[in-house]
């Protein structure tokens, strides 16, 4: 034993460097060397006899791997090392069973090692997948989108709880499910054909809103993306989809688009809705018309009713807004009542105005049927804030092909036959009449044209002589407007003067005629025996009421240095009656421009309605007659003479004239014989073809100074 | 597994090697898989010393951690830390100061959970699953917070990490955004393979580990120390790793003999001056 006692020091020293040579641990130098003292001191204890041998070998054996010396070559180290270093007197029995046990020791520990680590490691990827997993399912269950993963086949593998509740059923009981078994009829078009080049991989991705039945009947509206996975086969191996629930941002688009197109009083579809709806009924004609090659007269036809209160304004005005909103109300449902059940669309263009929509009709029955329901329903009794009161309604309705109409003009249409309804007299309906329109559009461009025609010089005076019936001199000239219309040529002042008036544009029109007329005759020399020649300019009603024109008289006589007796202004009689708005007739004003030395005629005497009490005290220094009364005074012998002569009631003009301080001008004479007439009636001045058809401005003072070559004077 | 559905997505794919893993098989461990121990094998053939190079690395990471408690350190964060073998960093830095903390960082799921279940009954050691690439992410992991200071100095540590960052990553991006998150007086320890010595060789290597989840950058000797721009080296500077403050007196002897050019990585130590 002494002899192997010393052994441990070098035995230590060679196996340190060994062992640091062919493997290596997580220990330093120091440690090391600690630790291989340590296991030499183990092995000479050991040496005794081959049963401690082997035991302490085991014991080494296992340490060399606690201590990391896992490499193989540690343990071909160490046994090198203890052959060479074991004493010699150390015996063969010894010497293997201390080898044996260091090779049996270090395999046990290392196999117990690599189970450990092996162990280790797979627990650590069941974590790692967990871990993953978990992950994966937070997304997958708490996310606020459905989840849908299909297989490359188009069937379902697993479907989250969101998507569950949109489809309405348990999320086992869809797997394994075809997909294409989820189809429901209100699946948009196209959906399934995205769907079927999605699963055949002629496409990636799909999007589509579609709508599931929800569990508890409730509709959900989901907007879906899918994207399919392409397998290492180049096929479409996975599908997954993203549902997100859009039912209230539909809804709230819904809303939107309801109160855009509804009128929130009535309830009924508003303009923007009708428009729209007739556009489609107008569009679906033309398709039809296209597709069938329909012939004319054989094309759907379309009707547009407006409806629209009468005197609505005043109810608004009398009862308050909140009765006439009431109204509104009432009549809606009413109308609503009466065309219902013919199921046509009723809807509120604004205001009291109401319009009803037909289509397919054959002719205007059926929509002067509903009308005249509509106004029926609205004509009953009614209960207003307390009050019982009766309303009508006017009605406007076109008719025609549906083909080649526009929704505009159509409205149009409607709406200005409304106004034939209600300028009819109210209470009543009118059907579009397409040549009563093209008249109105007519007279209407041709108002409308009138200003620009005036700044262009489109228009331009002539002049027609009023003649003293005894001197047969030239005492005044009639101013007479003319357009030369570009289109139309030349057009004399019934074609458009009294559409001026109707349109207001006469007071653009008579203002030009005065500046005119007054910038004319102030240039005219006087008459053949020296005596001033006056012009005599017609102004109509509307200007009479325009409380500018004295001020305006005034100004252009003094702008053109026209004395002002020298300017008479012709006003027919029914315009010195009128008593315009104020209710008051035009005296005060014509007292004015009397006042300035203006002559006042009073035109077309006779023809309209005067209070005569009331004439005697008319500023008027002239009675116009009309050329009837003229033409009567002689009758015409071919009409057999029945016609009595309009003598006695010329004369009692004349003598009304003279009663009232009045000269008495007759109009239209157009013979000597009634030249004659007329003088010997005591008529002072006549006018008409007899004496002088109207002439140009520029020939008026030839005229005046040369008088009428061709008539015969006393 | 047995929950798991069979399509869920799957970042833990065990056909595919692992660096971490094939460097515990290097390293003599079994935390391996046969695709791990394959492609090690690959790279044993074109390199056969990397269980010594693997070996060498770890002595230098215990140097140089022993290196940092000594000036003071007590936080470590290490970066791509990998499988957690016997002589790791919280076992060096605990046995010289028990107070001191440690976040392991590592991307690999595997290696994360098998740290995970090392550390369970080690309070002042912790990993973090994330890419160290991402330093903001890191910086953030909720696992950091009020574990690690900041605001006092902390050794970042990315051993035999960096050349599995390519260029294309920005490298010296990365080591900036920890250089700016630390606090002055704050380390950052780097060993790094390098191709200075044996090209020929180390494409080979490169080109077994392109099979890898992890391909792997050798750089030279300056394009390293362009990656530690904003650190004061000390002593002795960018060296060879094995030659980096070895032991001394009285060493053992070295498996490779010594020779650099089969160690083929270089290693230093920086400090956050300001």
């Amino acid at each position: 034993m002494s002899d192997v006692s010393g052994i441990a020091g070098g035995l230590s020293a060679a196996w340190a460097a060994a062992l640091s040579a062919a493997s290596s641990s997580p220990m330093n130098a120091a440690e090391t060397r600690a630790m291989v003292a340590l296991l030499a001191d183990w092995v000479a204890d050991a040496l005794v006899d081959p049963v401690t041998a082997r035991k302490a070998g085991t014991a080494v054996g296992t340490a060399l791997v606690d201590s990391h010396y896992t490499q193989p070559e540690s343990l071909a180290a160490s046994i090198t090392v203890l052959s060479e270093h074991l004493p010699a007197g150390v015996g063969a029995a010894v010497r293997t069973a201390l080898c044996a046990g260091l090779a049996a020791g270090y395999a046990d520990a290392l196999r117990e090692r690599t189970r450990g680590e092996q162990e280790a490691i797979r627990i650590a990827v069941l974590d790692a997948h967990r871990t993953s997993e978990a992950r994966f399912r937070a997304v997958f269950r708490s996310a606020p989108l459905g989840i849908g993963i299909a297989d490359g086949a188009g069937r379902i593998l697993e479907i989250n709880e969101p998507l569950a509740r949109m489809l309405g059923r348990d999320p086992r009981s869809v797997r394994g499910m075809e997909i294409r078994s989820l189809r429901l009829p209100t699946d948009p078009p196209g959906y399934w054909e995205q769907y079927d080049a999605l699963l055949a991989g002629q496409r990636r991705q799909m999007t589509g809103e579609k709508l599931f039945p929800g569990l508890d009947g409730r509709d959900i509206w989901a907007r879906m993306r899918a994207s399919s996975i392409i397998g290492d086969n180049g096929r479409t191996a996975l599908m997954i989809a993203l549902f997100e629930d859009v039912t209230e941002r539909r809804r709230m688009t819904e809303r939107l688009r309801y109160q855009a197109t509804h009128d929130p009083l009535t309830g009924l579809p508003n303009r923007t809705k009708l428009l729209e709806e007739l556009t489609a009924i107008l569009d679906g004609a033309v398709a039809e018309n296209w597709a069938t090659e329909a012939r004319a007269g054989e094309e759907r036809r379309v009707a547009v009713c407006f409806l629209d209160i009468d005197g609505f304004k005043a109810v608004n005005d009398t009862l308050g807004h909140d009765a006439g909103d009431q109204l509104l109300v009432e009549v809606a449902a009413r109308i609503r009542e009466a065309a219902d059940p013919y199921g046509y669309p009723v809807g509120r263009l604004g205001g009291d105005e109401f319009v009803i929509l037909l289509s397919d009709t054959d002719g205007p029955g059926t929509a002067i049927e509903v009308v005249e329901r509509a106004l029926d329903a609205i004509r009953g009794p009614l209960v207003l804030d307390g009050r019982e009161l009766t309303v009508t309604a006017s009605a406007g309705i076109v008719e025609r092909s549906a083909v080649g109409a526009r929704p505009s003009e159509l409205l149009r249409a409607a709406d200005i036959t409304l106004y034939w309804a209600k300028s009819g007299g109210r209470d009543q309906w009118a059907l579009f009449d397409p040549q009563r329109n093209a008249r109105q559009v007519a007279r209407y461009s041709l108002s409308q044209a009138l200003p620009a025609a005036l700044e262009r010089g489109e228009l331009f005076l002539e002049y027609q002589p009023i003649v003293c019936m005894n001197s047969q001199r030239i005492r005044a000239l009639e101013a007479l407007v003319r357009w030369n219309h570009p289109q139309r040529g030349l057009l004399g002042p019934g074609q458009f003067v009294p559409l001026a008036e109707e349109t207001g544009t006469i007071v653009a029109l008579g203002r030009w005629v005065l500046r005119r007329a007054v910038a004319d005759a102030a240039t005219w020399p006087r008459s053949e025996d020296g005596s001033p020649v006056v012009v005599s300019v017609n102004v109509a009603v509307r200007q009479v009421r325009d409380p500018g024109l004295v001020h305006e008289v005034r100004d252009t006589l003094a702008e053109f240095g026209l004395p002002a007796a020298r300017l008479q202004l012709e006003i027919t009689e029914s315009a010195v009656m009128d008593t315009g708005e104020s209710g008051r007739p035009a005296v005060e004003r014509l007292r004015l421009l009397s006042g300035l030395g203006v002559r006042i005629a009073i035109d077309d005497f006779g023809t309209g309605y005067s209070n005569l009490s009331y004439l005697r005290r008319l500023p008027a220094h002239s009675l116009k007659i009309d050329g009837s009364f003229v033409k009567g005074l002689i009758p015409d012998p071919g009409e057999g003479g029945q016609e009595a002569s309009e003598e006695p009631i010329v004369s009692g003009l004349i003598t009304l004239a003279r009663a009232c301080g009045m000269t008495l001008t007759a109009e239209g004479v157009e013979t000597a014989a009634q030249a004659d007439k007329l003088r010997e009636l005591g008529a002072d001045h006549g006018q008409g073809f007899y004496y002088a058809r109207p002439i140009p401005a520029d020939k008026v003072a030839d005229l005046l100074v040369s008088g009428f070559p061709d008539i015969a004077r006393d | 597994m047995s929950h798991r559905p069979a399509w869920a997505p799957d970042d833990i794919d065990l056909e595919r090697p692992a660096p971490a893993r094939m460097y515990d098989y290097y390293l003599g461990g079994s935390h391996n898989f046969a695709a791990d121990r394959e492609l090690a094998e690959k790279a044993l053939g074109a390199w056969p010393e990397l269980p010594q190079i693997a070996r060498g690395l770890r002595a230098f990471l215990r140097r140089c951690v022993t290196f940092l408690v000594e000036q003071g350190v007590d936080q470590f964060l290490d970066l791509g830390s990998g499988i957690p073998t016997a002589g790791n960093v919280h076992e060096i830095v605990s046995a010289l100061n028990p107070r001191a903390r440690i976040a392991y960082v590592d991307s690999d799921p595997v290696a994360v959970a098998h740290s995970k279940l090392l550390l369970k009954d080690t309070p002042n050691a912790r990993i973090v699953h994330a890419d160290m690439r991402d330093a903001g992410a890191v910086l953030t992991d909720p696992a950091l917070d009020g574990f690690l200071d900041l605001s006092r100095p902390t050794a970042v540590l990315m051993c035999a990490v960096l050349h599995f960052v390519p260029d294309s990553d920005d490298p010296a991006g990365v080591v900036a955004a920890y250089r700016e998150a630390t606090a002055p007086g704050s380390y950052l320890a780097v060993s790094h393979g390098t191709r200075d010595y044996l090209p020929e060789q180390i494409r080979n290597l490169q080109e077994v580990y392109s099979r890898s989840s992890a391909p792997m950058t050798f750089r030279s000797h300056a394009e390293i120390m362009d990656l530690m721009q904003g650190y004061e080296l000390v002593p002795p500077g960018l060296v060879d790793f094995i030659l980096w403050r070895a032991e001394t007196p009285n060493p053992l002897p070295d498996p490779l003999g010594g020779d650099v050019t089969r160690y083929s990585g270089y290693a230093a130590v920086g400090r956050r001056d300001e």
